[in-house]
């Protein structure tokens, strides 16, 4: 049934219009009333394919649809009502054809015809079909009617081994000191290469202790955002407006292909840690770009899951993995010295960590299906891997705000990630994250309707020592359209008062007292239409009156949509200038959230969209603004058509970096926004620059890289007529000034 | 030199001739791709542009659009809910080329009740193609012309 047959249905038609737009409706409805359910039969398929689309599934769809199908942060379910409705009065034929010619998104056609056809068994089989004797082919016309009932069979998504092993983990011939299996020939074939396979020894290695994470030294890049506080700043001022013209590449180095690359390069001491995608982690001289170890930890899964940083402490590195284990490596070595689980499958995690005291603090995600398990923030014993607490971002029954749910059982209070370590204050000993929103994202799908939905799209501020709950800001209560709060906590001080900054995908920059919680004021950035008053004093947000009525299947004009008006691509706060350098991005969707079933396993995200361009941009997609953080008034600002897909990094001589989805680094006065240097890189900038020095002289180092959420998927559609992209370029650039 | 002078009156004559009777128009809509996702982009594309010109509750369009991957089919000024929230019910159907490019003109009489919700509410107009009926090919928001200017 169309989108907009779909509107019709609402409560505009109902009120009253002839037209032929209700012919058509009343015709869709009919058509979507009469698909079949409840028999099951035999499908054109063997069970040889279920077993090979299982593999491939895993492999390429389920980072979007989620493990099981029931839909995940950027695809439908792929069984059940949604698709009786969509696929009901079809045939194997039309399904194929629609599958190769659309899937994998960004990508499509990549696939084998066997993948296709096994994966699309797989699909019938979740959805009651049973196996036969006949092969499906791209030619097979079967229709679905009687072959389909939309209810999984037992034991069809199998195992959890059979879904790891589905997913591509545990790939390889031997096994090596991680634990892990080592390749059967060295380094050539990468993709199932795990292990140690670089050896190396950084002989002149000097400990990390608490009081460098405090106060890094200028040449270094310790952490995530360079300082506790989130600022993505560098003291350095060798690189200034005047004479950045003559910045040139000192050296690159090819990354690990496949996955999600969007990280945070860490520098200590000349040596710099680099996180691949897949969970491959490396040391590299980081004045020549010199191999110096590598550790291949795996799995290698997930063109979603990213590794956005890792942390450093003492001697050792450590790193969140993509299915959700902390691994703590020697840092002189690479060597892997323990290995933990954060959460069950199919949790993950790609937020990076924070090491606070002794502890590394960690979030979690792939909480979208209803599951026992809920999201929560770790601790662990930085030298043991021992879990130290858990603090759980879903309030639970019985627990404070645990009555927010409507009433929900707490096997369905999905949602709550939290997707990007947090920062801190030593002075108030308090570390500051962000939350996602509850899932599936539309009340009225999840039923929390009039419910807020704790500790969703909040702010929390822990004590890192017990992970107890200080105060919470919840920005928006009841989160109802993928426009969550969950992305950087920058904490700033002006004269004695303390705060803490964050913008989330509504792109409202927010401003609290970070000793209290207590809003102080708000800034909205970009085009927004989804709330009908945003009140400056409160702070408190007024939905849309339609989205306040919401139903299932209704669909939604929402700008910004799921790619947010901010993403994760982090701001920069320059602090000679009191300016907020942000990314902030301009697309429209329209949207629905559909019926979803309250049992184990399901849930996910539970939506469908369109996308368009925000009305009156001139299809410009990309913006970059400064604000003023006593003032919160916007200095500066300006669009292209590319959005920007790495944080800003911005420096002590006031020059500002940032890189765009169609290959572009450039700097710009963080005083002006002006552009002072720009350079075509090999593919999409993406991650998260930084600045750090060797031997007296300053580098900028920045990442390319391809897979991700929302940040790549929307442009990647929307852009499709403008922007031409390589299918591979994960790769690392240093820049510095001539020598 | 006398020649000169009397050209130069004549083109000014002409100028202002044309300023006097153009009347500057109110509104503009950027046409740009309606809604689409992986499925369906390949039908969904091209741009354009109209404007619009509001004497008393009489709303006149002009524009052009290029780059349908199907004949234009239909045309219709409806109220958005708001900006970036399309109409879903249309009250003026406009004239357009049947064809990928082509031009759009038409006229819209606007009810009280609509002129004076059109800064929440702003006029859209949707064009749709062979291909793309009824979810549109093209939408376009009108917004005031001083608006796009402060933009």
């Amino acid at each position: 049934m169309s989108r907009f047959s779909s509107l019709f249905k609402s409560k505009t038609l109902l009120a009253g219009t002839g037209s032929i737009a209700l012919l058509v409706c009343a015709y869709a409805v009919a058509q979507a009333q009469s698909v079949p359910s409840g028999v099951a039969g035999t499908g054109p398929f063997t069970q040889a394919q279920v077993n090979a689309g299982r593999a491939a599934y895993g492999r390429e769809c389920a980072d979007c649809h989620g493990t099981n199908m029931g839909g995940g942060p950027n695809g439908p379910g792929l069984f059940g009502p949604g698709f009786m409705a969509r696929w009901g009065n079809q045939t194997t034929a039309d399904y194929y054809k629609f599958m190769s010619s659309t899937m994998p998104y960004g990508n499509e056609g990549r696939l084998s015809a066997d993948d296709y056809t096994g994966i699309a068994s797989y699909i019938f089989a979740a959805n009651g079909a049973r196996a036969g004797t006949q092969t499906y082919t791209p030619a097979t016309t079967s229709p679905f009617a009687g072959m389909v009932n939309g209810q999984p069979a037992p034991g069809v998504f199998g195992a959890p081994a059979q879904v790891a092993q589905a997913a591509g983990r545990g790939r390889g011939a031997a096994s090596g000191e991680n634990g892990e299996a080592l390749p059967a020939a060295g380094r050539g074939s990468l993709a199932s290469v795990f292990g140690h396979t670089v050896q190396g020894n950084i002989p002149n290695y000097v400990d990390i202790t608490d009081a460098m994470l405090k106060n890094p030294p200028p040449g270094d890049w310790l952490m995530f955002r360079r300082n506790y506080q989130g600022w993505s700043y560098s003291p350095l001022n060798q690189i200034t407006p005047s004479n950045i013209k003559n910045l040139q590449l000192k050296w690159t180095w090819s990354m690990n292909e496949g996955g999600a690359n969007q990280p945070t390069p860490l520098v200590h001491n000349g040596v710099m840690f680099l996180a691949n995608s897949q969970n491959v982690i490396q040391a590299l001289d980081a004045r020549t770009g010199n191999l110096i170890w590598e550790n291949r930890i795996g799995p290698d899964t997930r063109a979603y899951y990213g590794n956005r940083s890792l942390g450093l402490w003492k001697d050792k590195v450590y790193t969140a993995t993509s299915d959700a284990h902390l691994v703590a490596l020697d840092a002189r070595t690479g060597r892997q010295v323990w290995k933990v689980q954060i959460g069950p499958p199919p949790k993950g995690e790609t937020g990076g960590v924070i090491v606070i005291n002794g502890k590394v603090l960690v979030g979690l995600m792939g909480c979208d299906n209803y599951s026992t398990e809920h999201c929560y923030i770790s601790a662990f014993d930085a030298q043991t891997g021992e879990r130290d607490w858990k603090f759980h971002t879903t309030a639970l029954t019985g627990t404070p705000g645990g009555d927010t749910w409507n009433g929900l059982e707490d096997n369905y209070r999905g949602g709550v990630d939290t997707w990007i370590a947090g920062t801190y204050d030593p002075e108030l000993n308090t570390t500051y994250w962000g939350t996602a929103q509850a899932k599936p994202w539309f009340r009225a799908s999840r039923q929390t309707f009039g419910g807020h939905a704790l500790y969703s799209s909040s702010t929390l501020a822990l004590n890192p020592d017990d992970g107890k709950l200080k105060w919470y800001f919840q920005h928006i209560p009841g989160e109802t359209l993928d426009l969550d709060e969950v992305f950087e906590r920058v904490l700033i001080n002006h004269g004695n008062s303390k705060e803490v900054f964050t913008i989330g995908k509504s792109g409202i920059l927010w401003k609290l007292n970070r000793e209290t919680g207590k809003f102080i004021s708000l800034l909205p950035t970009i085009f927004q239409n989804v709330y009908s008053n945003i009140n400056a004093k409160t702070g408190e947000l007024t939905y849309r009156q339609d989205i306040l009525d919401q139903k299932t299947n209704q669909w939604f004009g929402s700008c910004p949509g799921p790619e947010g008006g901010h993403n994760w691509q982090a701001t920069s706060y320059n602090q000679p200038t009191d300016l907020l350098i942000i990314p902030l991005s301009q697309s429209c969707v329209m949207i629905t959230g559909r019926d979803v079933e309250l049992r184990l396993g399901s849930g996910g995200t539970a939506n469908s969209q369109t996308f368009f361009f925000t009305p009156g941009s001139n299809r410009q997609m990309g913006r970059l603004s400064a604000i003023n953080t006593t003032t919160m008034k916007e200095a500066w600002s300006f669009q292209q058509r590319a959005p920007f897909l790495t944080a800003a990094l911005s420096t002590r001589s006031g020059v500002a970096f940032i890189g765009d989805f169609d290959r572009t680094f450039q700097a710009v006065d963080v005083k002006t926004g002006k552009r002072l240097w720009s350079s075509r890189l090999g593919n999409t900038v993406q991650g998260y620059p930084i600045s750090f020095s060797v031997g007296g002289k300053q580098f900028i180092a920045v990442t390319t890289g391809l897979g991700g959420g929302s940040p790549q998927q929307k442009p990647t559609l929307l852009l499709s007529n403008y922007v031409q992209r390589a299918a591979t370029g994960h790769q690392i650039y240093v820049f510095a000034l001539p020598d | 030199m006398r020649k000169h002078a009397l050209a130069a009156v004549a083109a000014l004559s002409v100028a202002l001739l044309l300023c006097a009777t153009a009347h500057a128009a109110d509104f503009q809509a950027d046409l740009d791709p309606a809604a689409h996702d992986n499925s369906t982009r390949a039908q969904v594309r091209g741009e354009g542009r109209v404007t619009g010109t509001l004497t008393g509750n009489r709303l006149t369009v002009t524009g052009r659009f290029s780059g349908l991957a199907s004949n234009a089919a239909k045309a219709r000024i409806g109220q958005a809910m708001v900006l970036g929230a399309p109409a879903t019910t249309f009250f003026a159907d406009l004239v357009i080329t049947n064809a990928s490019a082509g031009l759009i003109t038409g006229n819209a009489t606007l009810t009280p009740a609509q002129l004076a919700s059109l800064g929440n509410s702003p006029l859209f107009i949707q064009i749709d193609a062979v291909n793309t009926t009824p979810n549109g090919n093209l939408w376009g928001w009108f917004i005031p012309v001083a608006a796009r200017s402060a933009r």
